[in-house]
């Protein structure tokens, strides 16, 4: 496989921003997951600890789990949560928390209970909820599907929330500009029939892109391509950002289709194993994943796992003869030598195991397993300064993993031994690799199917087709017949239509007010009356739906790029709020009742946005009144004698 | 000092240059058949271009009826008022308020140019200058003589440059684009843009525009250069003005026009469908065993049943025990649109989930 590391520290980095984001969408408990870094303690002898029998007993069910080297018991990991949440309810927050707390000890992979915990801790205890999001980064530092689950969440909200927001500029550009074609079209149509039945095909025509069935992004893009000789800079922008998205979205869906591979059943390379690692032993699963890697003998995620699972199994022999199959094609993969050292300590060939964890340690020498694992050796060998030497410099690189080993070995004839499933970064290459094609249709986000936006090429094509005709049709229109405005209401006209005064332009409207006018002077009053009343009534609008729709005002006010902003924005929180699930979500979702962790800060973040659009408004229109009341003044000589004349 | 002769054989420019340069004090007397013309240098200046007092063919007066300064109706009561008072014409328009003492600087010197303009044509004719003052005015103008000379030049030479272009005075100017917001024009071609309308001829248009000729000519030669108008025809001169066309459509026409409109709009749709069905991807076939988005859904049910189980002690008797119970909404029992096989072991030890076979 082809690694491809760019792309994997872009979305590793991806994944520790996409924790925020994830939690809204996460709102059920888990089943699996074991803790990172965890260790198999495959020579301890397990003590007899029966399960107890009520389910909120959580240092019962924590000292069963030890007992019986479970990686979790998702189970009752669950059941901890959904009670913590009816406790929560009721008003019992200590005991929430506790039964969450438990949760996440039952459970130390299972998202749903950490998000809470951070949700309930950081508006009561800030310093609490800071050290539940260190232990969830952490977590994601090593967790391949943690850092699957948030990257894959990033960018489905950051996709769709760009995407939604320079959507509803583009919409807000086709309202605005929509006069324009109307006029052209009408004025057009009014050769061959009567104005009112020009006007009504000329609203039909414009809405006609609309009703093709192309979606409302495609449509939105052609009716901008019409207008492209009215845009402005900016405006123009907008919609070569609108036709970038189109034209780019056959990649965003084939990226989702490869992040579907770890959740894939019958995909190579994973054949959904990934969570192999959180999972007890089933020999049963052994046979079918010995199966799989032999029928593909060239996936060496097939090999590990077979590896793996055999090792658990204590098939020694086969675990081993299948690491060596992986590290054959993986031989940068350290994980392999240190679980051969480990198989080859466990068989009492210290010489051997300690070649498997030299190698280790070459392969990755900031990697504490190894350095464990080789410091436990030279102990059972009673090479004590060396293996002081290698377990300081483990409990260096990770205190953590060396305090709970050296937890679990204690009273035990054997230590405990260090070995992590393969590293993110293996799984990450094995992601973009070049995999062989897949079973089954291509896979994208459950929300996106409906929309037109998501079929690929096919999207492409037509908005590159329709762009190109709309431009082409737009300054074929604007050469024969330009629309211009009045120069008084601002109204839209066209050379057929316009009176001129001077070299103003005038509307019907404002050129009859003006032939009703006996002097200049007049005639200069009524139209600066018509056009305070024109712009009075068009303000209140404004006002109107800036306070319905956020950004709608400072996008009137041109600010492009503040109003893009406060779209996408308002477009995310609201999709986080709203949309159902997000794809490959990392709990399974059960309990559906359960609240949203983090709800109450994008609820915050969709009021902030909001307050930012109506802020930004109303210092906008501040702004504009300011201006308009000076050049009043300034012509407040002019104004009298207009006055004098009336 | 007298000086006279014939312009036939010591040309206008010629005469003005020399004053100017020996920096004279007098008035310039021009006679061509009934037409005559001032011009008073003070040091070689032009000081004024008319005699005091108020005429019909005062030159200023006819250069302010000519660029619509003056209506008719003001020349009555100014006439009316000088034969009461006697009073010099400039002295009666500043007094009487009908021209601000500022305007009627500027409007003076286009008037000399005017003037300028028009007796440098002249080829025959007399001239004399005595050592004459120039009149006491209301308004005191000192123009320099080769400046206004010079632009005089200038004009005569830009006018027939014009006219080579708008030679006939029977053109039809008509509108070929409306000005764009942004671009600038002058004072002339904003006055001559809301005149031009298509149905107007090129001298219809010089003579109504508030300018002298060549200040019209000037500004529709610009506004054709600039694209904005352009030569649209020719009108007879004793030929009515058209009515502007009308826009009645008859019923008939109005009826297959729209039925045209609504078929093609029909057969768009109609193309466009089709053309989005074929380029549709085809829809996914695959096996829910295949389908992600199924086996997700498998996965959630089975976590319910664990969770139930884990709760009550026994994993529940039907699927929809786990909507009664909370764990799962009712969509989710039918993953990606697959239904679910459940059965549940006498024993309550174990389960078995699977998707349905189709059909079933």
């Amino acid at each position: 496989m082809r690694p491809n590391v760019t792309r994997f520290q872009l979305l590793r980095a991806g994944a520790l921003l996409g924790v925020f984001v994830a939690a809204m969408s996460v709102g059920t408990p888990a089943p699996w997951a074991a803790p990172a870094g965890s260790a198999a303690a495959l020579l301890a002898v397990p003590a007899v600890v029966d399960a107890p029998g009520d389910p909120t007993d959580v240092a019962g069910w924590v000292a069963y789990r030890t007992a019986r080297d479970l990686p979790a018991l998702p189970a009752q990991a669950t059941v901890l949560y959904r009670m913590g949440v009816e406790a929560d309810l009721k008003g019992e927050s200590e005991n929430a928390v506790r039964l969450w707390r438990g949760a996440e000890e039952l459970d130390p992979g299972y998202l749903a209970p950490r998000l809470t915990l951070i949700s309930h801790l950081l508006g009561r205890d800030p310093s609490q909820g800071l050290m539940e999001i260190g232990r969830l980064a952490g977590l994601a530092r090593t967790s391949f599907r943690l850092q699957h689950f948030f990257t894959t969440y990033l960018l489905y909200y950051a996709f769709s929330a760009l995407f939604l927001g320079t959507l509803a500029v583009a919409l807000f550009l086709c309202w605005r500009y929509r006069t324009r074609l109307l006029h052209v079209y009408q004025e057009m149509l009014s050769r061959r029939l009567p104005a009112p039945r020009a006007r009504f095909w000329a609203w039909i025509l414009v809405a006609l892109p609309f009703a093709l069935g192309l979606g409302v992004a495609v449509p939105a893009a052609f009716t901008l391509a019409l207008l492209w000789s009215y845009l402005r800079r900016s405006e123009r922008a907008a919609f070569l950002a609108l036709v970038g998205m189109l034209v780019l979205s056959p990649m965003a869906t084939r990226l989702f289709d490869e992040l579907s591979l770890p959740a894939r059943p019958n995909a190579p390379p994973f054949y959904a194993l990934v969570e192999l690692d959180q999972q007890p032993f089933d020999s049963a699963r052994l046979t079918r994943v010995s199966a799989l890697a032999q029928q593909h003998p060239d996936n060496p995620f097939l090999a590990f796992s077979e590896g793996w699972l055999a090792q658990r199994g204590h098939r020694d022999e086969q675990a081993q003869a299948a690491y060596e199959r992986a590290q054959r094609q993986w031989p940068q993969e350290a994980r392999i030598p240190n679980n051969l050292g480990n198989i080859a300590f466990a068989e009492g060939n210290g010489s051997q195991a300690e070649i498997h964890y030299k190698r280790a340690i070459e392969l990755a020498p900031r990697w504490a397993p190894a350095h464990y694992n080789l410091g436990q050796l030279y102990t059972a060998r009673f090479r004590y300064a060396e293996a002081s030497e290698e377990i300081a410099q483990a409990t260096a690189l990770d205190f953590d993993l060396v305090r709970g080993l050296q937890a679990r070995s204690s009273g035990q004839s054997s230590p405990a031994l260090a070995e992590e499933w393969l590293e993110p970064r293996t799984q990450w290459e094995a992601v973009f690799g070049e995999n062989p094609a897949h079973p089954g249709a291509a896979v994208m986000p459950p929300a996106w199917q409906p929309w037109f936006e998501s079929r690929g090429l096919a999207v492409a094509i037509w908005t590159l087709l329709l762009c190109a005709l709309g431009i082409a049709l737009g300054l074929i229109l604007h050469h024969t017949l330009p629309a211009r405005v009045c120069g008084n209401c601002a109204a839209t006209v066209c050379r057929r239509c316009a009176t001129r005064r001077r070299d103003q332009v005038l509307c019907e409207a404002c050129a009859a007010l003006l032939s009703t006018a006996t002097t200049p002077e007049f005639g200069r009053l009524l139209l600066f009356k018509r056009r305070r009343e024109t712009r009075r009534r068009l303000g209140q609008v404004r006002t109107v739906m800036a306070v319905v729709i956020p950004g709608f005002g400072v996008l009137a006010y041109d600010r492009l790029l503040v109003g893009w902003f406060v779209a996408t924005c308002t477009a995310l929180t609201v999709f986080l709020l709203l949309s159902g699930h997000a794809p490959f979500p990392y709990d399974p979702r059960v309990f559906a009742e359960a609240p949203r962790p983090l709800s109450g800060i994008v609820l915050a973040g969709l009021a902030l946005t909001y307050f930012l659009s109506l802020f930004t408004y109303l210092s906008l229109h501040g702004r504009a009144r300011e201006a308009d009341a000076s050049v009043d003044t300034s012509s407040g000589k002019a104004r009298e004698r207009l006055k004098r004349a009336a | 000092m007298a000086l006279s002769g014939s312009l036939r054989e010591f040309a206008l420019s010629e005469i003005l240059q020399l004053l100017s340069s020996q920096r004279k004090t007098g008035s310039l007397r021009l006679n061509r058949g009934s037409e005559t013309r001032v011009i008073y240098l003070l040091e070689g200046r032009i000081a004024a271009m008319r005699d005091r007092g108020f005429s019909e063919e005062d030159p200023l007066a006819r250069f302010l009826r000519r660029v619509h300064r003056l209506s008719e109706e003001q020349m009555r009561g100014i006439a009316s008022i000088h034969a009461e008072s006697n009073r010099d014409f400039v002295d009666l328009l500043l007094n009487g308020r009908y021209i601000e003492r500022e305007e009627l600087a500027v409007l003076y010197e286009r008037m000399v140019l005017d003037v300028l303009h028009e007796i440098l044509s002249w080829d025959d004719g007399t001239y004399s200058f005595s050592n004459v003052s120039p009149p006491e005015s209301a308004l005191q103008v000192s123009l320099s003589t080769e400046s206004m000379l010079m632009e005089a030049v200038r004009r005569m030479d830009e006018l027939r440059r014009y006219q080579q272009k708008l030679s006939d005075p029977s053109l039809v100017l008509g509108l070929k684009e409306l000005p764009d917001p942004d671009a600038s024009l002058g004072e002339e071609e904003k006055e001559l843009f809301g005149l031009v309308d298509g149905r107007h001829t090129l001298g219809e248009l010089v003579q109504e525009a508030p300018f002298n000729d060549f200040e019209a000519y000037e500004a529709l030669f610009r506004l054709i250069e600039a694209g904005w108008i352009e030569i649209q025809g020719r009108r007879a001169p004793e030929a009515v003005l058209a009515e502007a066309p009308s826009a009645r459509v008859g019923l008939g026409a109005t009826w297959r026009t729209e039925a045209a409109l609504a078929g093609a709009c029909v057969l768009l749709i109609l193309l466009v469908q089709v053309l989005a069905w074929r380029t549709a991807p085809s829809p996914a076939r695959s096996a829910p065993g295949e389908n992600v988005y199924a086996t997700m859904g498998l996965r959630d049910v089975r976590a319910a049943l664990e969770a139930e189980r884990a709760r009550s002690g026994h994993y529940p008797p039907r699927l929809t025990t786990l909507v009664e119970q909370g764990w799962l909404e009712p969509s989710q029992l039918t993953p990606a649109g697959a239904a679910l096989a459940y059965c549940n072991d006498p024993g309550d030890s174990s389960f078995a989930l699977t998707f349905a076979p189709r059909g079933n």
